[in-house]
């Protein structure tokens, strides 16, 4: 859908021949195995193209679901092949012909029924975030699902800077599951229908601006709402809460009062840090509480490895991501830092799941920020 | 293999060697496995022909699990393959009997730094380009940097016997070795000396460096590094001519100047890469001579260096496309840089001293387009590795159109290739230097070493009496 189709048979060429990005595929240093490289994945669509393999062949759906999808290979691409979208238009073909894992189908219903992929049932958001300190909503806030259930404190650390700042804001009153993670497991009917039901919802707000929590929320709306029959509403622009509090920063409207004294590293989200790049808000407002004890993990910025939460692969594969989150969270002792942080609330959910007691505290810069006040 | 009871059997018993994880029998899982870098496998499978595959694909994590799993490849008779990046050019990993496909990038530990001796020991299946990163960490580098460095293995550099963009000063990956781990091919783990050099008898490392995987599975080695120079710095010189750089080139080497690299390229290839894939818009035998170490002993040998260039009439373009082909040295090698399918082309080398060289390079050019004019064949060469007694010859061969039908083209291909190798041999050179012989190249082996051939056909049968590891390849 979203590679015409000389785009996709060109990068199913390119990627089934060339190995120049096997350093950046999590799931190949999980498991070593060819087959889970981008080469291997772009080999597997070619015989499905040529008649090679079929549809159900065995380990395809696995390997093609075996994927974080976090466009690391296309960033290291010097041809700049799409290579995230092929796999993401092959697992669409899956879940048309009925191959897709059983995670997919539950997804979108457990979305349905709660809201969240998880299927847990949420709290009300005003308890996360607190009252608007007016009725005249200046922003407002999209949370995302693993704000909402895995990562409240998150919500809860946003609430209290916009109540402390006098920043009045509403939320949208459908704040349920974006779509991104059923538009990256190939299920384009469920991640459509939750995108329209989203910008429904956002289409009822006051306030013409939008700020997200979550990070791949962020990339959904501006690059992929559109596409899927869900435009933002004319005039409301859309900014990452980094965005947002690194220009409170610019405004003189947020002083940080406290600052950190241990080390911090910073975990760049995949969804923030390819696609849209936003990697100077972060690290500004990083700057602000750490001043020089701030030290980059050896893949980070535009290169960053993923936290091992995309891609779906949590939810069909959950200990390879498990294994990927155990990677970055080495990386992150590496550098010698007492905090790991991060600007997305699913990213900070990975990684701490794969920290061991003691080792590092991980929080969203949000609560850093919060802390701060 | 027939997946029949003994199929089932076997895999059962990989499993109980490596976890039911690591073992894939799948369709899909076995397919990726189907085809290298080599022209010959990618082309057969761009024109829907069946790849080879193995049986089994296996992902070992430790140096016990290999001898078991060879243990019960040689109990069963079944070939085993010893995989890494899967970046080789001549068919070296393709299953042609089925077996057991060894993959190795599970084992991938950095084991230890020795800072003092400047070594660092890490398991076979470490990523080149991982391991590299780990060692810039520490303010070291492994000294190696070949075209495959983004995916071939440490096991694979020196399985096959690769070279680096700055072999011509850090060496072939082969010479940095300073120990190794491997398992024979019936399981036997074995350790080399801790020291390469030494006066204790025969050295085992020949068992494993250059042997393809042939003679056992490399499982760890000791590498010596370097520290990362105080600067390094490239220049850019434009000939009139090839033989006005090769001899600028020899000046260099002979008169003992250590350039960390020379990479010198023929007329066309300063077209077809220096110009369009770099952007830098020069037409001649373009070089870059690059140096590094500390700032003072870099000045002198730069200065060194570009009197002898200026000598042989090159003309000194400046540092910039010099420091242009180093920070892009990597992109020729990404689609659609690099060259590619449906075009047909080889990747062939070959080394000789320096008085053969320019014949050599002479032959193989007339051999390839005057031999195959008629299917508009081009030859274009670089000079990329160069030693105190001669050079490399890196070299391809291009045809834009060739045969849709697979079996003509890989005919045409491999006959290409066969009358630019015999060309090589009889002006003095060799049938390969860096790229490794796999499947591809293996039949001239024989002609290569002559009298000296039965030496390794006996020593196959000792180490390998079921002939199980990677059958088919060296010519074995």
């Amino acid at each position: 859908m979203f590679l015409s189709a000389k785009e996709r048979l060109e990068t199913i060429r390119a990627c089934r021949d060339c190995p120049m990005c096997h350093p950046v595929d999590m799931v190949a240093m999980v498991t070593g195995k060819e087959s889970n490289t981008p080469r291997g994945r772009g080999m597997i669509l070619w015989g499905l193209e040529s008649g090679l393999l079929s549809w159900e062949s065995e380990g395809v759906t696995r390997i093609l679901y075996q994927a974080f999808l976090d466009g690391l290979p296309r960033e290291w691409c010097e041809g700049n092949y799409d290579f995230d979208e092929m796999v993401i238009d092959a697992r669409k073909t899956l879940v048309d012909k009925g191959f897709a894992p059983a995670a997919v189908s539950s997804i979108a219903l457990r979305i349905k029924e709660t809201g969240n992929p998880y299927g847990i049932k949420e709290r009300e958001i005003p308890s996360l975030l607190g009252s608007s300190p007016s009725s005249l909503p200046e922003v407002a806030i999209f949370l995302g699902s693993s704000a909402r259930v895995q990562r409240p404190q998150t919500a809860l650390a946003l609430g209290k800077i916009l109540r402390t700042l006098g920043i009045s804001f509403e939320v949208p009153d459908g704040d349920s599951d974006c779509g991104f993670l059923s538009y990256q497991l190939g299920d384009f009917i469920s991640a459509a229908e939750q995108a329209k039901n989203v910008a429904a919802s956002l289409a009822r707000c006051r306030a013409k601006k939008l700020v997200s929590l979550s990070a791949s929320a962020y990339r959904m709306f501006t690059t992929r709402y559109t596409r899927f029959g869900a435009p933002l509403p004319e005039g409301m622009s859309i900014v990452h809460v980094t965005e947002f509090l690194s220009d409170l920063l610019t405004q003189g409207r947020l002083t940080l009062k406290r600052k950190i004294d241990d080390k911090v590293t910073y975990h760049d989200p995949c969804c923030l840090a390819r696609f849209n790049y936003v990697l100077d808000p972060p690290r500004k407002v990083l700057r602000a509480l750490v001043a020089d004890n701030f030290a980059e993990m050896d893949w980070s910025g535009k290169k960053a490895r993923s936290c091992g939460g995309c891609g779906g692969v949590p939810f069909t594969y959950p200990e390879i991501s498990e294994k990927a989150a155990r990677i970055r969270v080495e990386e992150a002792l590496r550098t010698g830092a007492r905090i790991l942080t991060s600007a997305d609330p699913e990213c900070e959910h990975h990684l701490s799941g794969a920290v061991q007691k003691g080792e590092i505290e991980v929080k969203d810069l949000v609560e850093l920020v919060a802390d701060a006040l | 293999m027939e997946k029949n009871l003994l199929f089932e059997l076997v895999r059962e018993e990989l499993c109980d060697a490596v976890g039911e994880e690591n073992v894939d029998t799948s369709e899909a899982g076995r397919f990726c496995y189907g085809a290298d870098y080599s022209w010959v496998s990618r082309a057969w499978m761009d024109r829907g022909q069946k790849p080879m595959v193995p049986d089994f694909v296996v992902t070992p994590q430790a140096t016990e699990e290999v001898s078991r799993v060879l243990k019960i490849a040689n109990r069963h008779r079944i070939p085993v393959i010893p995989y890494g990046g899967g970046s080789g050019v001549n068919g070296g990993i393709l299953a042609l009997y089925g077996g057991i496909m060894l993959d190795l990038k599970r084992m991938k530990k950095i084991i230890r730094r020795d800072e003092q001796s400047l070594t660092v020991t890490a398991e076979a299946g470490v990523n080149g380009e991982i391991l590299e990163r780990e060692l810039n960490r520490a303010g070291l580098t492994l000294g190696h940097y070949p075209a495959s460095g983004y995916c071939a293995t440490l096991g694979g550099y020196l399985a096959a016997r690769g070279s680096g963009t700055l072999s011509t000063k850090y060496g072939k990956a082969e010479e940095r070795v300073v120990a190794m781990e491997g398992v024979l091919p019936t399981g036997e783990i074995v350790r080399t000396l801790p020291v390469p050099r030494h006066a204790t008898g025969p050295d085992f490392l020949n068992f494993f460096i250059g042997a393809e995987g042939t003679l056992g599975v490399i499982t760890e080695v000791t590498m010596m590094v370097d520290p990362i120079p105080e600067v390094r710095e490239f220049q850019g010189f434009l000939f009139r001519s090839l033989a006005d750089g090769l001899e600028a080139g020899r000046r260099i080497m002979t008169q003992r100047l250590r350039p960390c690299v020379i990479r010198l390229y023929d007329p066309p290839s300063t077209i077809r890469f220096v110009q369009k894939v770099l952007g830098i818009p020069v037409e001649g035998s373009f070089m870059v001579v690059g140096c590094d170490g500390k700032k003072e002993m870099v000045a002198l040998e730069k200065k060194e260096i570009g009197k002898i260039c200026l000598a042989m009439g090159g003309e000194d373009l400046g540092r910039e496309p010099g420091e242009t082909w180093w920070k892009e040295r990597y992109k020729f090698y990404f689609p659609p840089f690099c060259p590619d399918l449906p075009e047909l082309f080889g990747t062939m080398d070959s080394v000789t001293t320096y008085d053969k060289i320019i014949p050599l390079y002479e032959a193989k050019k007339k051999t390839i387009e005057e031999g195959f004019k008629d299917f508009g064949a081009r030859y274009t060469a670089h000079f990329s590795h160069w030693f105190p007694w001669g050079t490399m010859i890196y070299d391809r061969f291009f045809v834009e159109k060739p045969p849709q039908n697979p079996r003509e083209a890989i005919q045409l291909h491999n006959r290409i290739w066969a009358a630019a190798i015999r060309a090589a041999l009889a002006a003095g050179g060799v049938v390969n230097e860096h790229h490794g012989i796999g499947q591809k190249l293996g039949y001239f082996l024989p002609e290569q070493f002559g009298s000296s051939w039965p030496v390794l056909l006996n020593l196959k049968k000792m180490l390998d009496p079921n002939n199980i590891m990677n059958p088919g390849k060296l010519g074995l």
